[in-house]
């Protein structure tokens, strides 16, 4: 168990700005990205992600969240789903905590992961256009540990 | 009736805590709820905002039977308290035609308490209806898989 303390020194909020639609099947792909200057080399990021997606199926989805290419501070995330007709939601949502990372510029990214089921096709919007059911947020918080 | 309304202000986080699962978790049980993973947290500041996370992705492993599973954030001994539980369904088996992929997130707003106490949490979770299929979660060193805790303080 790790365990920090102290205050919160900077955070950061980015949401999914745009239609994202990936095949890609059996490896990680980035879905969206945070920017983030992390102020001091001891702190933690606290990432939270959140996210509603829709996919061709039958299939399994996974969600993490990443820092630069730093990916064990992560939870997992992810359900499945059916096909188009008969369920094909699927939530994103997951939490990290990353220790190590050095002070600087860094970003943070939202990943998906599809197994390699039938059909498969994942997609996150549409953002902008009705029924703006499905979307992604990132949310950073950088705290001494 | 919702029981926490309102939107509070704070400075910054007073502190965190958080545990990954460390080995791979196996349960066929059903009730009382199996606990997946705990963690303890020494509070910072009297009546402080405690809010606790989970992310974990689990599978049912079982060719036959299909289950619904849902997951919760449990105070102290429990029973599961202030938690917004989360969950989802497998069908079991290993071919991905039986969709086995289970969501087991939830959150918690935690009840203010006083500094030095020592918060005990974990993230349990709980089967239904069907016979004892297994729930499966391999630690977090598999790439698709795993489970984490987090407490975290604001004041």
């Amino acid at each position: 168990m790790l365990t920090g303390a102290s205050n919160s020194l900077g955070s950061a909020f980015g949401q999914l700005a745009a239609d994202f639609t990936t095949s890609t099947t059996g490896s990680w792909v980035a879905l969206f990205s945070v920017p983030y200057t992390k102020q001091f080399e001891d702190s933690s990021l606290l990432v939270f992600a959140m996210g509603s997606a829709s996919a061709t199926g039958p299939n399994e989805i996974m969600s993490r969240v990443r820092v630069d290419a730093v990916t064990a501070g992560s939870g997992r995330g992810g359900s499945h789903v059916h096909t188009t007709a008969q369920g094909h939601y699927a939530s994103l949502d997951c939490h990290g905590v990353f220790t190590g990372v050095a002070a600087g510029a860094h970003t943070v990214y939202l990943d998906v992961y599809i197994t390699t089921g039938t059909a498969s096709t994942l997609s996150c919007g549409p953002i902008t256009a009705a029924p703006n059911v499905e979307g992604a947020a990132l949310m950073v918080f950088e705290a001494v540990s | 009736m919702p029981i926490y309304t309102g939107i509070g202000t704070y400075k910054g986080i007073l502190g965190y805590a958080t545990a990954v699962l460390a080995s791979d978790f196996s349960t066929t049980q059903t009730t009382p709820m199996a606990t997946v993973l705990s963690l303890g947290y020494t509070v910072k500041k009297t009546n402080s905002v405690l809010v606790a996370f989970a992310s974990a992705n689990a599978y049912v492993d079982d060719a036959v039977n299909s289950n619904n599973v849902y997951a919760a954030i449990r105070y102290g001994a429990g029973p599961t308290y202030l938690s917004i539980e989360g969950g989802g369904h497998g069908h079991g088996g290993a071919s991905p035609s039986y969709l086995k992929n289970v969501n087991l997130n939830s959150e918690s707003k935690i009840p203010s308490t006083t500094a030095g106490s020592v918060l005990a949490l974990s993230l349990a979770l709980y089967q239904s209806p069907n016979a004892t299929p297994t729930i499966r979660i391999p630690a977090l060193s598999d790439p698709t898989y795993g489970a984490r805790l987090t407490v975290v303080e604001f004041g």
